[in-house]
């Protein structure tokens, strides 16, 4: 499957818009398999549309995404001018959507999460799972962070994205952020990737990472 | 009456309501249950996830039931998340035009007369799902508020310590949190000095007995009695006395409403001020929406509240706004605190039913059947219904 169903198949509650979508899209596949054997040009013509969706989810991926969840806009039900209004907003706010696919982002906004259409059910989960998320764990075992080499790793690994002050740029602020608190999830996050972050196991070893939480520590915002 | 858009339920809520169906059954007319909320211990209870990151939490209207919203199902507001900040590591400065520049840390605040006081804290927000035509934001309907027992020190009193200057007539808060990017508009608002100077005005460190949490502002928040979430300031780290109000997006474009009300989705430049005092509004906790009860004795409840003064009636309508009976209040009114009420429904006929609550405060401000549409979504406060049935 390609990235489009996994966005729509992510850990989120789905949206009734959007799991109608996912079955168009889906039902689209088979129809045009079928359709296949008839006229090889339909199946090109039903593939190509999908590969749009794709890239379109891939879009609001990577530009939506790095600040917030997919729930901010699977809730909401706007017109093309609230859609454009709000991706202006993000544009000015630091989402660097490139001119060429703004109108893009906003015609699949404004397609998939259209006024007057159907809202979507919120997922409820257990208050306390959800508010322990992003409380300070104590730091495992033999943790030892060098925080003067953690700046190296730092400048070399993250600033790239993150901005020389870790206060974001293409990525988020990292300064004064819970997750520097929950080393099990940052290392998770770092050695995995997420999103549009790429995975840095093969990159960075498990002492750089004490190093780097260790600096990330010491930085102050305010 | 017109009717409000459903909420969407998820899976986990249709088997909740069911499973009141079920047990209003069982009961065969007796009254249903009431403080489900109170019955929450620390490893249960559920949030309606808007957003998952940064976090906004809402309450299922089920436990808009007791006086004291339990903190594990408080709803959660945030604009970028909480900040890491430990508590040695935290001060609040003031500046600004005072007579004396200082940093406080919890100690030196906890020197100040403490003081608790009941207070509804509820989201500008609350309820922005209902404003027809839609508007951006988070999709609020019923549960982004709470009533707490809030503990602190009076804002007046350390003010009145530190020294405030003639001139000084806005008081503006900075927080720990931060954007995501730096070109992100930091979270920073401000409030009248005279608010600041009202007694009810507090610079809270609990929260119903426990430290404030980390979720809901921890270590410290001011608590506004009376008025919207947006000034309730979590994780404060600074106060600047100033001659006028706030810069910046979260003052001078959000959190804004026409003075008059305007036609629904006219974007012109209507004049604006900031969202403050929380209009006359109530609940209904009890039946959930989609109940299917037995005929008998059967408990209409809920929450209300006001800005200003306090809510003296709550009316209730079995014919979806047809005719009105009065609801029980219960408690002693507490200015800027909920209050209950309930309603005894002697249910006899079989049928669908439209239930609907009306509250009216001590100035004679009564719910309206629909809010006045505003682009921001806020303020809701149109009469509240639910659809049950006794079968």
């Amino acid at each position: 499957m390609g990235p489009f169903f996994r966005i729509v198949g992510g850990e989120q509650a789905l949206g009734k818009t959007v799991q109608f979508n996912r079955r168009t899209c889906r039902g689209r596949k088979w129809f045009v398999i079928f359709a296949s054997f008839l006229i090889s040009t339909h199946f090109l013509v039903g593939t190509a549309s999908c590969e749009v969706q794709r890239a379109e989810a891939d879009e609001m991926r990577a530009h939506c995404e790095i600040c917030h969840d997919r729930g901010m806009i699977f809730q909401q039900r706007l017109t093309p001018a609230q859609w454009l209004a709000e991706v202006k907003k993000m544009e000015k706010w630091g989402a660097a959507v490139p001119a060429d696919q703004e109108k893009s982002l906003v015609d699949y906004l404004s397609g998939q999460f259209k006024a007057g259409s159907v809202p979507m059910a919120a997922r409820e989960a257990s208050s306390v799972t959800l508010l322990d998320s992003v409380k300070p764990l104590a730091d495992p075992a033999r943790f030892h962070g060098d925080a003067r080499a953690g700046q190296g790793v730092f400048t070399d690994a993250c600033g790239e994205c993150h901005g020389p002050d870790a206060r974001g740029k293409q990525g988020p602020n990292l300064v004064q952020q819970p997750i520097l608190y929950r080393f099990n999830d940052f290392q998770e996050i770092v050695m995995r990737g997420r999103r549009t972050m790429p995975a840095f196991s093969g990159v960075l070893d498990r002492k750089q990472l004490e190093n780097l939480v260790a600096w990330l520590r010491t930085q102050q915002i305010h | 009456m017109s009717e409000l858009p459903p909420e969407p339920w998820s899976r986990r809520r249709f088997l909740k309501n069911l499973s009141q169906t079920v047990g209003a059954l069982a009961l065969v007319g007796g009254i249903p249950e009431i403080g489900r909320a109170a019955e929450l211990t620390q490893s249960d209870g559920s949030l309606i996830v808007r957003l998952s990151r940064p976090q906004d939490l809402e309450t299922p209207v089920e436990y808009l039931d007791t006086s004291i919203t339990p903190n594990p199902v408080f709803f959660v507001r945030s604009h970028f998340g909480p900040p890491a900040i430990t508590k040695e590591e935290w001060r609040l400065e003031f500046g600004g035009l005072v007579d004396n520049s200082r940093s406080l840390n919890l100690d030196d605040l906890r020197k100040f007369e403490i003081v608790s006081l009941p207070a509804t804290l509820q989201c500008s927000g609350n309820g922005r799902a209902f404003f027809h035509p839609t508007v951006p934001g988070v999709q609020w309907y019923r549960g982004a508020v709470g009533n707490a027992l809030w503990r602190g020190v009076r804002l007046r009193d350390v003010l009145k310590s530190i020294g405030t200057k003639s001139a000084a007539r806005h008081m503006q808060m900075r927080g720990y949190d931060s954007a995501p990017m730096p070109t992100t508009p930091s979270f920073t608002r401000s409030i009248p000095i005279e608010r600041a100077l009202d007694p009810s005005t507090l610079l809270a460190f609990e929260m119903n007995g426990e430290p404030l949490p980390l979720l809901h502002g921890g270590p410290l928040r001011l608590v506004v009695p009376g008025w919207a979430g947006d000034h309730w300031y979590k994780w404060l780290r600074r106060i600047d006395l100033q001659e006028k109000e706030a810069d910046g997006f979260y003052m001078q474009t959000a959190y804004r409403m026409p003075v008059q009300p305007i036609p629904s989705n006219n974007a012109a430049s209507a004049p604006e001020i900031p969202v403050t005092v929380n209009p006359v509004k109530s609940l209904i906790a009890r039946p959930l929406e989609g109940s299917v009860m037995l005929p008998g004795d059967h408990l209409v409840s809920g929450i209300a509240f006001t800005g200003v003064g306090h809510v003296v009636n709550v009316e209730v309508s079995l014919d979806g706004g047809g005719s009105w009976n009065r609801a029980e209040l219960e408690g002693k009114e507490s200015e800027g605190a909920w209050q209950l009420w309930r309603y005894r429904w002697q249910a006899s006929a079989k049928g669908a039913y439209a239930i609907a609550a009306r509250a009216t405060d001590s100035a004679g401000r009564v719910q309206p059947e629909v809010t006045s549409w505003n682009h921001g979504g806020y303020l809701w406060n149109g009469i509240d219904q639910v659809h049950c049935e006794i079968a």
